[in-house]
């Protein structure tokens, strides 16, 4: 599909708004869980809600890698090959860390937003190498 | 690889933005081709010849090729 810059514009709006919904929900979601009890229904529903906007956001972030083109494909592709090992050599320190009885404060199941903002900044620095 | 889109694109009176929209790419993919940082794919590289109405090679030019000569 060859798209012009201004449909460019809006999928990338429309990720941008779907990964702040997303963000939103998780300190609601999160807040709400601490601080509420709820019966397991609207508990339940209630966990869904990251869940259900988490896939809107890749549907979101699928179009726009659709709508790319060919450079700013290689550039997203070269972010991926940057944050996938960071993000696995980060839990695995983390995990091993742990064993050796460090760190034991931190949930490695909690590390997801960490590794997002891993994936955020190597797709910045992926950018800045072709500025 | 060098290229001449820079040049003929001044040419034509284009701006990158015309050029970008014309070729279906951004504008940014069309400052670093210019800029040298990034080598199109054969079908764009086509693509971008064809709307200056030039053969492949009269716009992309080896390294070491200036294209003072072309």
């Amino acid at each position: 599909m060859v798209a012009d810059e201004s449909m460019r514009n809006r999928v990338l709006f429309r990720v941008l708004l779907s990964a702040g919904t997303l963000l939103t929900a998780v300190v609601l979601v999160s807040w709400s869980l601490d601080t509420h009890q709820w019966a397991d229904r609207p508990r339940l529903a209630l966990v869904l809600v990251p869940v259900v906007v988490a896939m809107w956001t890749i549907y979101e972030y699928v179009r726009m890698v659709r709508t790319a083109d060919e450079f700013q494909r290689r550039v997203m592709l070269e972010s991926f090959a940057i944050a996938f090992p960071v993000a696995l050599l980060l839990g695995m320190t983390v995990e091993y860390l742990q064993k050796g009885g460090f760190m034991m404060g931190i949930d490695v199941g909690r590390l997801w937003p960490v590794q997002a903002l891993v994936w955020a900044v190597a797709l910045f620095y992926a950018y800045w190498r072709y500025r | 690889m060098n290229n001449r889109l820079r040049v003929l694109r001044a040419e034509r009176g284009w701006t990158q933005g015309e050029l970008a929209e014309r070729a279906g790419v951004s504008r940014q993919t069309i400052n670093v081709i210019e800029t040298g940082k990034y080598d199109p794919s054969l079908p764009l590289a086509f693509a971008l010849a064809r709307l200056f109405e030039a053969r492949i090679e009269d716009v992309f030019l080896p390294d070491g090729d200036s294209g003072q000569g072309a």
